[in-house]
């Protein structure tokens, strides 16, 4: 077990595919950057290097899991040894394809540097128990990144250095303690509540907001405002396994997330709309799964609902989160409109394209029904691919719309019918689910 | 004659190359408290799921109330209680938050039976769910498919990580349930000397394959044990009679048979091998192996 013990776990079909799936595009991008100058480089390498950790980190997450994990001799030592090996071979590669590029490009131990820690970021943030609460933080980090930093990084080689130096120890620390490991023995699959917005329940130190009385006693009556077949009445019921907290973070987030972009940024505002969009996917894709997710499995057992039913609330869900996420961001979009009135076209193209690409993102999530299909580390390779592609068309929209369809009407109409392609599409795949499939797993 | 509340066609499931359920042909009425025992992977499980419509046949018919299980509506579902063999929970709510959530899915959902079911199995309604023992979130589930009053109700192994006194007590409740609401219970668990004293009907599952259905009276009454003393000389190493099932010689004078009471005769037995012969009655853990034996011929 001592040699080859992360290795080991990496050669499997998740990793097979994420190596040939997400590496070619990863190499397409840093020579795209590299010819884009040093800046762009740095940041391209460092959010490549952030993803193949962040595998990395799940990987190493499921294998902490097993209950043998915790008991094997010298085991962390050796995960961590190699997963910093693997980790300076990727951040030599990178920076040998820095070096290759053809514009003049960053110091290759300045890029290694910069690939390693982020590498490790992306690692902690997975592994680390509460890590994904930290998601946000690193995201807001990231654009701050690329806004401000790219040109201090490479005219600062010693600090760099010290700091990159500093956030990869800072992160391995925590993510290959003992403590994770305990932790991770502890939670294991079945109460797997890893979301960035739903949280960890194994974190003592994380606030817990009750609704309502506790423990309802005979005295209370029982209204029961779920029962019967409407489809309404079920996707209010289907938000209410969300935590409160986790509306506030959310909201919290996006408030912070515009102040660290800068209302003054605004002259560029159809790039900044491109990444509050992006940040909306994500956020909101894993919301919606996790969420609709509690009434999987063996808890759906426990609801009173037919397959068509189950069918109608997933569907609607998907149509309403869009209008969730509104209010959630609906301060954001006030700071927005009020510095730049002219930003709320870009701002409404951005929606409508979260509107038009949010069910390939609940599909990229694996299906809501039973079955193996839904492989976690296939699911993220696929969103990964599905980000990626979003993200083209999602710039192609908002600000290549207006090129191609000059009249807002005209606009509103094609949205129109992307939104309503999108969602018939949608429809088709859920139903072949909830009429097909076991709504539980497949094993005997 | 009473309400046929499950009907099982030519059912069969596949997992890929795994067969679950293999061209399986049921009917379950009530009300009664049906056993559904079977070894390990038999298939017990699969077909709790089937008859609730959380897993569809690959082929085969599977009627449940009725209804095809793929059919199933809220009015059929609230109709169902379910036990499942692992009880997952909204883990930030409380015991009591799940239990009001839950409540508010179904049209009879009883608070009285709430309180005095929680009561009973002393469960805490205030505590966390991800603070709960795997015991207490058995409890949990027991409390939440009891309360909307079914009328069927599916229990997966559910007193597996009772302790004895909950086990107990919850055995008594389900006759009492029984009684009150005329209900049909599907109980699977692999503790036959607690269910033997519930259930009325037995369905023993092996490799997928229906091995035994019938009532558990009828299965007692269709074997027996007998004691063997021999008198003057050892008994042979192997009874050849048709009728012996199943032979244990445990020493060379004395040996325990199981055999089938159709066309065993005592006197006869006790001629040909001058032996003495004791009949004993046998109970549900001893007719278990024989029931699977049955399947796998």
């Amino acid at each position: 077990m001592r040699c080859g013990a992360f290795l080991h776990l990496l050669v499997r079909p998740a990793g097979i595919l994420f190596a040939g799936l997400f590496m070619p595009v990863a190499v397409i991008m840093l020579f795209w950057a590299g010819a884009r100058g040093p800046s762009k480089f740095v940041e391209v390498a460092g959010l490549v290097c952030f993803f193949v950790g962040a595998f990395g980190g799940t990987t190493l997450t499921d294998a902490a899991r097993c209950s043998f994990a915790w008991a094997l001799p010298r085991y962390r030592r050796a995960l961590l040894l190699e997963f910093a090996f693997c980790g300076a071979v990727i951040a030599s590669f990178v920076a040998l394809v820095g070096a290759a590029s053809p514009a003049p490009s960053a110091p290759a131990f300045l890029v290694a540097a910069v690939a390693f820690a982020t590498y490790s970021l992306g690692a902690a943030l997975l592994l680390t128990p509460g890590g994904l609460l930290l998601l946000p933080v690193a995201f807001i980090a990231f654009v701050a990144f690329r806004s401000w930093i790219p040109a201090p990084v490479i005219n600062a080689p010693v600090t760099t250095m010290t700091v990159s130096a500093a956030v990869s120890a800072l992160a391995l620390w925590p993510a290959f303690s003992s403590r994770t490991f305990r932790w991770s023995a502890l939670v294991g699959p079945r109460e797997d509540g890893r979301s960035m917005w739903n949280g960890r329940s194994a974190i003592p130190w994380w606030p817990r907001i009750r609704r309502g009385r506790a423990g309802a006693g005979p005295q209370s009556a029982s209204r029961a405002p779920y029962v019967g077949t409407s489809v309404l009445r079920g996707v209010v019921s289907s938000y209410r396994p969300l935590r409160a907290s986790a509306w506030f973070r959310a909201l919290a987030f996006s408030v912070l997330y515009v102040v660290s972009v800068g209302p003054n940024a605004l002259g560029s505002l159809p790039p900044k709309v491109f990444w509050i969009a992006w940040a909306i996917i994500f956020g909101f894709s894993a919301m919606n799964r996790a969420s609709y997710g509690h009434h999987s499995s063996a808890s759906r057992a426990m609801l009173p609902w037919s397959r068509r039913h189950h069918l109608s609330v997933a569907f609607a869900r998907g149509l309403g989160d869009p209008l969730a996420l509104l209010l959630v961001l609906s301060p954001a979009l006030a700071i927005v409109a009020l510095e730049n009135p002219q930003a709320l076209g870009p701002v409404g193209r951005g929606i409508s394209v979260v509107a038009i690409f949010f069910p390939a993102f609940q599909w990229a999530a694996g299906p809501p029904t039973g079955g193996r299909w839904a492989d976690r580390g296939v699911a993220m390779i696929l969103t990964i691919a599905v980000v990626l592609v979003c993200l083209l068309a999602l710039r192609l929209v908002v600000s290549g719309l207006p090129v191609l369809v000059s009249s807002g009407a005209a606009q509103a109409v094609v949205l129109g019918l992307l939104v309503a392609g999108s969602q018939a599409l949608n429809w088709r795949r859920l139903k072949g689910y909830f009429a097909t499939r076991d709504l539980v797993g497949g094993e005997p | 004659m009473g309400e046929l509340v499950f009907e099982a066609s030519g059912l069969t499931k596949e997992f890929g190359e795994v067969t679950a359920l293999r061209d399986v042909s049921l009917s379950l009425s009530g009300p009664s408290i049906i056993g559904l025992i079977g070894r390990n992977a038999s298939g017990k499980t699969t077909l709790l799921r089937h008859i609730v419509g959380l897993q569809l046949p690959t082929r085969g018919q599977a009627r449940t109330l009725g209804v095809a299980t793929r059919n199933l509506r809220h009015e059929q579902l609230a109709r169902i209680g379910v036990v499942p063999d692992a009880p997952t929970f909204i883990r930030w709510m409380s015991a009591g938050e799940q239990l009001r959530y839950l409540s508010t899915f179904y049209p009879r959902w009883d608070l009285e039976r709430q309180s005095f079911l929680a009561g009973l199995l002393d469960l805490d309604l205030q505590a966390d769910i991800s603070g709960l023992s795997t015991g207490s979130a058995q409890k949990l589930a027991i409390v939440a498919a009891l309360c909307p009053r079914p009328d069927l109700i599916l229990l997966d192994e559910p007193v597996s990580n009772l302790d004895p006194i909950a086990r107990d007590q919850f055995l008594r409740l389900l006759l009492e349930v029984v009684q009150e609401d005329h209900a049909t219970i599907v109980i699977s668990s692999h503790v036959l000397h607690d269910i033997e004293s519930t259930v009325d009907w037995i369905v023993c599952l092996n490799n997928g394959t229906v091995a035994a259905d019938a009532a558990l009276d009828d299965l007692k009454d269709q074997y027996a044990e007998w004691r063997v003393l021999a008198r003057t000389r050892d008994l042979p190493d192997r009874f050849a009679d048709a009728f012996v099932v199943r032979q244990t010689v445990m020493e060379p004078r004395r040996a325990r048979l199981v055999v089938r009471t159709a066309g065993a005769d005592v006197r006869a037995f006790e001629h040909a091998h001058d032996a003495d012969v004791e009949v004993a009655p046998l109970n549900l853990p001893g007719l278990f192996p024989i029931l699977v034996d049955n399947g796998r011929h």
